[in-house]
């Protein structure tokens, strides 16, 4: 597991780093976040101990984890993958990466993203042309955004 | 059921031959006499392989193929001293160790730098009827029907007979009298190919090999992925095969 290319250490990203602390909030946040995705607690520990190495001992704390308000909005993204599109836009996303130029470190940054989603499939399946043609991706889910930012679909100021 | 050609005794001092007017020193007559005495080949034996040498040398190019010559007449000359047809041991085998084991010009194969064993390694002669295991054959242009042997009717190495994109020899009608009066093989009949022969895993370790030049420039682009679409279909490869084959060779290659 490519533990940084996930959406869980993006979620621990904004919980953590606005102000260097993680609210109780916040914490409830990850709980939902987790059981959302179906997350195991394995893969959880082994993300959350990375981040709080690579990035949380290097924070200074600055308030009381005001983060969680992005948080919240983010894991309300989640509901996108209960839409019945999510499969195909996310086979169109995979599409559209490989149009864009797709090297090895996106490939393996992306379809971890995806994969943690539970859409590695469809997204390995647009990329690599595999079954039916994919169709355009009209519009990037919010759900999205950090993983179409990654590939070079939408830009990193947007 | 399968035949497995052994080589014949003229195909060996060809072979030797080879090896030697193509090694550092130039033709050792006294080498190549001590070999057609241990093989008892005629006179007309070795004139007739020289006189093919001179017709196919092309100066030491060998119409191109030079270090595909050179290989497998290593490889016929080895095979021979596996199997006793050349001795082993003593100061003819010393001779003829020193000729097999001369570098190929420190040339650097590029399939065998990419973990590929080609159909003819450590293969006999014969063993060309299995060289379905050739990777490389799965990604021959479909237009390009059509592969160039080493190996003619004689037997002798560069000539003209052909094997079709799946590796298997594409009959020719030759009718040489000598053929008659000389057999070239002795066939021995096989009831089942050894596994280790024709690897199972063939196609995987083909298309992988197709799979790591896609990134070779860095990017991926469509006419790549096209291509490896169009190969695990023609190669029977699953999509998770090919995710499973994707992520080994990326970790390899981290």
């Amino acid at each position: 597991m490519n533990s940084e290319n996930t959406p869980f250490w993006h979620a621990l990203e904004l919980a953590w780093c606005s102000d260097g602390a993680l609210s109780l909030h916040s914490i409830r946040l990850l709980d939902a976040m987790q059981n959302m995705i179906g997350l195991s607690n394995s893969d959880r520990a082994e993300i959350e101990s990375q981040f709080e190495e690579n990035v949380v001992y290097d924070l200074t704390r600055a308030g009381f984890g005001c983060g969680d308000q992005a948080l919240a909005a983010w894991v309300g993204t989640l509901t996108f993958l209960d839409d019945p599109a999510s499969y195909d836009v996310s086979k169109a996303m995979g599409k559209a990466a490989m149009l864009a130029g797709l090297s090895k470190e996106r490939w393996l940054a992306s379809h971890s993203w995806m994969s943690q989603l539970g859409l590695g499939l469809p997204y390995a399946e647009g990329v690599w042309l595999e079954g039916e043609e994919a169709g355009e991706i009209a519009r990037v889910p919010a759900l999205l955004v950090p993983v179409a930012k990654t590939i070079g679909l939408i830009d990193q100021d947007e | 059921m399968w035949l497995i050609e052994m080589l014949a005794p003229e195909q060996i001092l060809h072979a030797a031959m080879i090896l030697s007017v193509e090694s550092e020193d130039g033709k050792d007559e006294g080498l190549i006499s001590q070999v057609q005495e241990t093989l008892e080949c005629d006179a007309e034996d070795h004139e007739a392989a020289m006189s093919h040498i001179e017709n196919h040398r092309d100066g030491g190019n060998w119409g191109g193929r030079r270090e595909a010559v050179l290989h497998r007449s290593r490889e016929r000359v080895r095979e021979a001293m596996e199997n006793d047809t050349l001795p082993s041991t003593g100061q003819l085998s010393d001779a003829l160790n020193t000729l097999v084991g001369e570098d190929d010009d420190g040339e650097i194969d590029p399939f065998a730098e990419l973990g590929v064993a080609s159909g003819g390694m450590g293969g006999s002669f014969g063993a060309n009827n299995v060289s379905t295991s050739d990777p490389l054959s799965a990604f021959m242009d479909d237009d390009d029907e059509e592969e160039e042997d080493l190996v003619d009717g004689d037997g002798f190495l560069a000539s003209e007979s052909t094997l079709n994109l799946d590796g298997e020899v594409i009959e020719e009608e030759v009718t040489e009298p000598e053929i008659e009066e000389q057999p070239v093989a002795e066939e021995v009949e096989v009831e089942e190919p050894p596994e280790e022969e024709v690897p199972a895993t063939t196609p995987n370790v083909a298309y992988e090999m197709l799979m790591s030049t896609c990134w070779i420039d860095g990017i991926l682009d469509p006419a790549e992925a096209k291509l490896l679409a169009r190969k695990r279909d023609e190669l029977g490869i699953s999509f998770e095969q090919h995710l499973e084959m994707l992520q080994s060779m990326l970790e390899r290659s981290s």
